[in-house]
């Protein structure tokens, strides 16, 4: 598409149309952009009564003349300037609403908020002191709230005298580097040592596995042999069960018997007693009139012993000792000759 | 390499201050006709390839930025004010008018010249040539204007468009927010940003037009050091234009 070359003198005359054009996209061209213009110096406050406070900060860095300021999320100005004072701090300039600033308190105070790929917003904090700000010197507190590049930084400060540390580390380290060189040798003979340990280590565990391999299999005979003694016992434990059982079965009858017994030996004693007294009621005569029995076989065994077919058989006799009590029976039965 | 340069660099400028030295010609009736036919073939005439452009830029500014800096609404809209209105709009205009004008006024002036059958010190009178340069430089740079103007505003209604749909808040919010974080003398600056760009692209093109040989071999090659002038003035003065910003 080429332009049509205007004659210089007599160009050629538009239809009406045309010639309204031209105006119409002209004067609309004008109409949007100071529609654009004036919508946005409308919208942030420039033809509403404004009032400024200001905050006295040690560092500007991130701040620049319209960086937003919000209260409670919302925008209500922006920065107007940041001077650079004799002490080297910075005086920074709000413009905000002035509808607001009678809620401004004594300890009103901004808070920038920073964030990576977001532009910084001063967030401001109306504050609850009783008393409001002095509109005379309208200053609030300022704080700021590290970005994560500022605990980068602040990080990377730190890490860097460390980091000089482990460089001199480094270079003593690489200046003892023979030594290092004396110590790897006798590190590599000691792990040379460390392996032949290893390996004894090695043969002992073999041993020790062949010699619990033995003893495992002494433990299983002796377990086997074990469980056939518990078979065993448990066979005598039945047989005496058994045993039991049948004694159990058996005792009822004895006891009975015994009972039969012990009543029957009742009365062989009371027989005993009453023969004993009637014995006793018989034995007084008897034994009266037995020594002169007595006498009389004695006698008659000192004359059979005095004669001499006997007399030469038997030894004489040893003398009479007198008996103790005279009422001994057993004296009685072996009495002296008198 | 930079004797020429510097030579097109003066050359440039005395051409600029040639033509302002003469803006009273613009009394004269022809001229004034003739300016306001540059400006209807190159600014109005131009409005639908760079609505159409500032709307799919402006679409894709939000979008691009949601996807990288995620669903940060205040990020974007920063972005797309910083960025769309300060740099996108009178570049991409800028770019606009280079591609279909400035390289069409070169190559025009040299047809002129080729065509006319003067001498050089006829085609180099002083009148003649302000007859020529001046409705073109002033038409450059009040349609650069024009454009810019247009162009931001398309390229901030689709870009809250763009945003309010991804974002899936009330069309009302995101201008709310837009116009809360925008600043005002920023739209002025861009439209004078781009009448500068204009009036660049208007010199280097009249220049290279005026300044071109004879014969029609000369007509491409006019042609092709107004486009690259253009764009060197362009990215100069948004350059100085930084600076100045950091001043």
């Amino acid at each position: 598409m080429t332009d049509t070359p205007p004659g210089p003198a007599t160009p050629p005359p538009a239809d009406a149309g045309q010639r309204w054009l031209l105006p119409l996209v002209l004067a609309g061209a004008l109409l949007l952009a100071g529609a654009l213009a004036g919508g946005i110096a409308w919208r942030r406050g420039a033809f509403a009564p404004e009032a400024e406070v200001y905050a006295v900060i040690d560092n500007a860095a991130g701040l620049a003349p319209g960086t937003a300021v919000r209260m409670s999320g919302v925008r209500v100005g922006e920065v107007r300037a940041l001077e650079l004072q004799p002490d080297l701090t910075v005086r920074m300039r709000l413009r905000i609403d002035a509808d607001l600033m009678p809620r401004l308190r004594s300890d009103a105070g901004g808070v920038l908020i920073r964030e990576q790929l977001r532009p910084a917003v001063i967030e401001l904090e109306p504050g609850g002191a009783p008393g409001p700000l002095d509109p005379r010197h309208p200053q609030i507190a300022f704080r700021g709230r590290a970005s994560l590049t500022e605990i980068a930084d602040e990080l990377r400060g730190r890490l860097v005298p460390v980091l000089d540390d482990l460089k001199q580390v480094t270079g003593m380290l690489r200046q003892r580097q023979g030594d290092v060189a004396a110590v790897l040798g006798n590190a590599a003979s000691a792990s040379g040592e460390l392996a032949g340990a290893a390996a004894e280590m090695r043969t002992l565990l073999a041993q020790a596995r062949s010699q619990l391999g033995g003893l495992g299999g002494q433990s299983q005979a002796l377990l086997v042999q074990g469980n056939g003694a518990v078979a065993k016992v448990g066979t005598l434990i039945d047989q005496v069960s058994a045993s039991l059982g049948v004694v159990n079965g058996a005792l009822p009858s004895l006891i009975h018997r015994a009972d039969d017994t012990l009543a029957q030996l009742n009365a062989v004693a009371r027989d005993t007693r009453q023969i004993s007294a009637a014995a006793a009621a018989t034995l007084p005569g008897l034994l009266q009139a037995a020594p002169p029995v007595v006498d009389d076989a004695q006698d008659l065994l000192q004359g059979v012993r005095r004669s001499w077919p006997v007399r030469g058989l038997l030894p004489p006799p040893p003398a009479a000792e007198l008996p103790l009590e005279s009422h001994d029976a057993a004296v009685l039965r072996h009495a002296a000759p008198r | 390499m930079i004797d020429a340069t510097a030579r097109l660099a003066l050359g440039y400028t005395a051409m600029l201050v040639h033509g302002l030295r003469h803006v009273g010609t613009l009394r004269r009736p022809g001229v004034r006709a003739s300016l306001a036919r540059q400006v209807r073939l190159s600014g109005v005439q131009a409005l639908p390839a760079v609505a159409v452009i500032a709307a799919l830029l402006g679409a894709i500014v939000p979008t691009q930025a949601l996807a990288l800096l995620g669903t940060d609404n205040e990020a974007v809209l920063k972005t797309l004010v910083w960025g769309g209105i300060g740099e996108l709009a009178p570049l991409a205009t800028a770019l606009v008018i280079v591609v279909r004008s400035g390289v069409a006024i070169a190559a025009e002036i040299a047809l002129m010249h080729l065509r006319s059958g003067m001498d050089e010190a006829l085609w180099r009178d002083a009148a003649h040539e302000d007859e020529v340069v001046i409705p073109r430089v002033l038409g450059l740079a009040l349609s650069a204007a024009l454009l810019v103007s247009y162009f931001q505003t398309i390229a901030i209604a689709a870009a809250l468009v763009a945003s309010a749909l991804l974002l899936g808040t009330p069309l009302l919010a995101e201008l709310d927010y837009f116009l809360g974080n925008g600043v005002w003398w920023q739209v002025l600056a861009s439209v004078g940003k781009g009448a500068l760009f204009g009036l660049g692209i208007g010199v280097v093109s009249c220049f290279h037009g005026l300044h071109a040989a004879p014969q029609v071999a000369a007509i491409p090659k006019a042609a092709v050091a107004a486009g690259v002038g253009s764009l060197a003035v362009v990215f100069a003065i948004d350059l100085f234009a930084a600076w100045l910003r950091f001043l």
